[in-house]
């Protein structure tokens, strides 16, 4: 297109909020790529390159028409028979539509196809000039950017996520003129803070990128991004180690610089002593630096940080920035140091004085709780732990919450339970256990590894979830303060993923046992179980699952999720067997047949009253389906038994080929419908595969 | 490695007579679970048509019922023996069909009608071209060919002594 430039918005503001800068360049790149293309102003959103950082948000668009192309505008009006009387004159049908598209009747012209004639307007509109309409499109997307809390300032009446001091709009070289928070819009952008704090006058739009990085402004954000992980890596070869370049982190960092400059700095090897997670919290989360690991995964004393400036002397920057690290490090070993006075059972002592929930009461009553939740849970899997370790995890699992360090760094909560467990000398287990029970803190979250661990985030979670039922405090909508589906979730997650193999309803009865007498409630049991299995329905789902292939399973309802699993892969499997659809449709056939009739289908088969060949092929082949399945069903190879159920499916349609079931007979009757009874009870030891559909 | 049977032949079916082809039969009739006792080879033999690829079914007449002599339930504990012993070995019989009427009876099922034939095959839905047939009297033979499958007879008078040794010659497993 000859008549195509580039068109460039820059929006210049105050620094933007670094944990939303990505989310905002890209909702108002898209929403702008979509106006244009929806004007046909261009022909693909790959157009549009985005570009995001501190202090700007930008757009440039590559080969933007000038001008819309001409709509041709087509009205289809009455039919020709019906658009005259018979004097000749328009018929009022004739005068509305052409009142409607501002001609006399007579302009219109006559539209002829196949299936007759009619009155059509046709008008060929002009396309409109991209300067006058890319205006409103910016305003537009500038609207929809997803800010949370908008901003005033000034004495205008603006409102955005930060001041707005600059706003270039370029399309070739020409301004594209407007007004944005009563700003002017023009061709002066702005470079970086510190190393070019003034106007950058852009001849076109193409010269964006090239003007801003003399300016020492890398606009792109993923070149930025590519930028700082290759210096740091650089950087952390010549030390020996790697850098963990954690992606919420790094983001973060992307988005507070516009000129990337990668410093190493070190700290006292003596503060390795203090845990390492402690040592990357207060890196990490307070400074922003990068942390090194050797070959062997160990913390080395050196961090990454990335700054913002090119300095000649960068031992300045390193120096101030190993002085704030020093300060930092210094309280963590302060908190560590501090802890490890107090052994964890010390600290467990104040747990009483913690409040969990006002009427569950405290972290020590939540403890107590858990500790008899934990029993129970380890001989329903035949754990042979030893008591005293599961009572220790039980006890201690909350006292960390107590520790300065965890005060200081929520985050760490269960690892520091491990240190300072390891550092009272109590057993691994314990330790382990205890920083396992806060996992999955979220959905693909890692799982705890150790039996002890995985038990007490099972009690923990059940606890929660049945306390808080309890209570009344049922998540409803998208409003769940307590957690409570994640914490289905894990419940879910720990028995499917991890293995635990229990019966849960008999636990959640054991968990409302141990509420307060108040609180407890025949049916609260069975409701925790129902929410449960609603999230079992959406993890299923979301696995893989047909929805009626999981609603076959539940429809049995197995006492055990694994058990539930097992089946739910059967019958999935099951369904790609050319005998399911059959067996299907069969099984939907027994199961109405034995609900419409009258007569309660109690007895047994007689034997003797099995007349037809097809009955007696039926009756047979259930026996010796009986036989093969119900050894492997108590092995739980439920493949297997789907296998050999499979195997009836000829006999089945060769019954109800050749056999009338409701018989006039009552005593044939009665023995059809026991015999059809025995076959759908063998097929319900598995699913109800009535509820399979096609 | 050689091709599975049904790839080689193109028999899929292999319908058996039961009383003294798979169990030996009695003059007093066999008339309960106990008295049914397999002849040597003939489950194991079954086992390998099986494991071949091929699918068994029994047709048999069962007079004995139309005599009062036992009844269907201890016909079926038969048949439950048969199946247990087949399992065993990994095998099963996809069906068993009898006829309990009596010679006089004027019915289609019993030998040599082929009503149990047409049965079975409109059941699973093969062709006469697809199943062979073994039986130890002239009127399974004739059963079969009223259907145009073809017969094997076996015992003393037939052309294998048992039913194992045709198997071993159909699988090729002996001269």
């Amino acid at each position: 297109m000859d008549n195509a430039s580039t068109l460039l918005i820059e929006i210049g503001t105050e620094e933007l909020p670094p944990k939303s800068l990505k989310r905002l360049a890209d909702s108002f790149a898209d929403t702008l790529a979509q106006k244009l293309m929806a004007a046909q102003l261009i022909e693909t959103a790959d157009q549009v390159a985005r570009y995001a950082a501190p202090r700007r948000l930008a757009v440039s668009v590559n080969q933007v028409a000038q001008r819309q192309p001409d709509q041709q505008l087509e009205r289809r009006g009455p039919a020709v028979k019906a658009a005259w009387d018979e004097a000749g004159a328009p018929t009022k049908a004739t005068l509305g539509f052409a009142r409607s598209c501002g001609v006399e009747p007579q302009d219109l012209e006559t539209l002829s196809t196949d299936k007759g004639e009619w009155l059509t307007y046709r008008n060929l509109q002009p396309g409109k000039m991209a300067v006058d309409l890319v205006p409103t499109m910016v305003l537009e997307a500038v609207r929809q950017l997803p800010i949370d809390r908008r901003m005033r300032w000034g004495a205008g009446d603006g409102e955005f996520v930060r001041p707005v001091h600059w706003l270039v709009a370029l399309l070739g070289s020409e301004v594209v003129d407007f007004d944005l928070f009563g700003i002017r819009s023009g061709r002066n952008s702005r470079g970086h803070r510190f190393h070019a704090n003034h106007d950058i006058c852009l001849a076109d739009a193409d010269s964006y990128l090239g003007a801003l990085r003399d300016a020492h402004v890398v606009a792109d954000y993923a070149e930025r991004q590519d930028l700082i992980v290759a210096q740091a890596e650089t950087l952390a070869k010549g030390v020996g180690g790697s850098v963990v370049l954690e992606p919420a982190l790094l983001d973060e960092v992307t988005s507070l610089v516009e000129w990337p400059q990668a410093v190493l700095g070190n700290f006292d090897d003596e503060f390795l002593q203090v845990p390492a997670e402690a040592l990357i919290a207060s890196m990490g989360d307070h400074q922003k630096y990068f942390h090194l690991l050797d070959d062997e995964q160990r913390l080395l004393a050196h961090f990454i940080t990335i700054s913002n400036l090119d300095s000649p002397d960068s031992s300045l920057i390193v120096a101030g920035n190993q002085r704030v690290l020093r300060a930092r490090l210094a309280d963590a070993q302060f908190f560590w140091e501090n802890d490890c006075k107090r052994s964890l059972r010390q600290l467990a002592a104040g747990l009483s004085a913690v409040v969990f929930q006002q009427k569950l009461g405290t972290l020590a009553d939540k403890s107590e709780r858990l500790t008899r939740l934990l029993k129970v849970i380890l001989t329903a899997v035949d754990s042979e732990l030893d008591v005293q370790l599961s009572e220790d995890a039980a006890v201690l699992c909350k006292a960390d919450l107590l520790s300065d360090m965890v005060g200081e760094f929520p985050a760490l909560q269960g690892m520091m339970g491990q240190y300072y467990g390891r550092a009272d000398g109590l057993d691994d287990a314990v330790g382990e256990a205890i920083r396992e029970h806060y996992l999955p803190r979220f959905a693909g979250d890692e799982l705890p590894k150790t039996v002890l661990g995985a038990a007490l985030a099972l009690a923990d979670r059940v606890d929660t979830l049945v306390g808080i039922f309890a209570i009344g405090a049922i998540p409803s909508g998208d409003k769940d303060p307590f957690g409570l589906r994640r914490a289905a979730l894990g419940v879910l997650r720990i028995q499917l993923e991890f293995g635990l193999d229990l019966q849960l309803f008999p636990l959640l009865e054991e968990a409302v046992a141990g509420l307060p007498e108040a609180l407890q409630d025949n049916a609260l049991a069975g409701r925790v179980n129902n929410f449960v299995s609603d999230r079992y329905r959406g993890y299923a789902e979301s696995a893989g699952y047909a929805h009626d292939e999981i609603e076959a399973v539940l429809a049995v309802k197995p006492s055990r999720l694994l058990d539930a699993q097992g089946r739910l892969q059967a019958v999935q499997q099951f369904r790609s067997n050319p005998a399911a659809a059959s067996l299907a449709a069969a099984n939907k056939r027994v199961a109405n047949i034995l609900n419409k009739s009258a007569e309660n289908v109690t007895g047994d088969v007689d034997a003797e009253l099995l007349v037809e060949p097809e009955e007696q092929v039926l009756y047979q082949a259930l026996q010796v389906c009986e036989q093969a399945v119900l050894p492997i069903i108590a092995d739980r190879d439920y493949l297997a038994v789907c296998q050999q159920l499979a195997g009836l499916r000829e006999v089945v349609d060769g019954f109800f080929d050749a056999v009338m079931v409701m018989a006039d007979d009552k005593q044939l009757r009665d023995n059809r419908l026991a015999l059809l009874r025995q076959m759908r009870e063998l097929f319900l030891q598995v699913a109800d595969f009535s509820c399979l559909q096609g | 490695m050689s091709l599975p049977l049904w790839q080689t032949l193109p028999v899929r079916w292999v319908l058996l007579d039961r009383d003294g082809v798979i169990n030996h039969d009695s003059s007093e009739y066999v008339r309960s679970a106990d008295q049914w006792r397999p002849i040597d080879g003939s489950i194991e033999a079954m086992a390998r048509l099986y494991a071949a690829g091929c699918k068994l079914a029994v047709v048999t007449n069962q007079s004995g019922i139309g005599r009062n002599y036992y009844g269907r339930s201890e016909l079926f504990a038969m048949h439950r023996k048969m199946a247990t012993l087949l399992a065993r070995q990994g095998a099963q019989v996809e069906a068993v069909l009898f006829c309990p009427h009596l010679a006089d009876a004027d019915c289609d099922c019993r030998k040599p009608a082929a009503g149990m034939l047409h049965r079975v095959m409109n059941c699973f839905g093969f062709s006469a071209d697809q199943a062979v047939l073994v039986g130890d009297a002239e009127r399974d033979l004739a059963a079969a060919a009223e259907v145009d499958i073809n017969g094997v007879r076996v015992g003393d008078a037939g052309d294998y002594p048992t039913l194992a040794e045709w198997v071993d010659r159909l699988l090729g497993i002996t001269q």
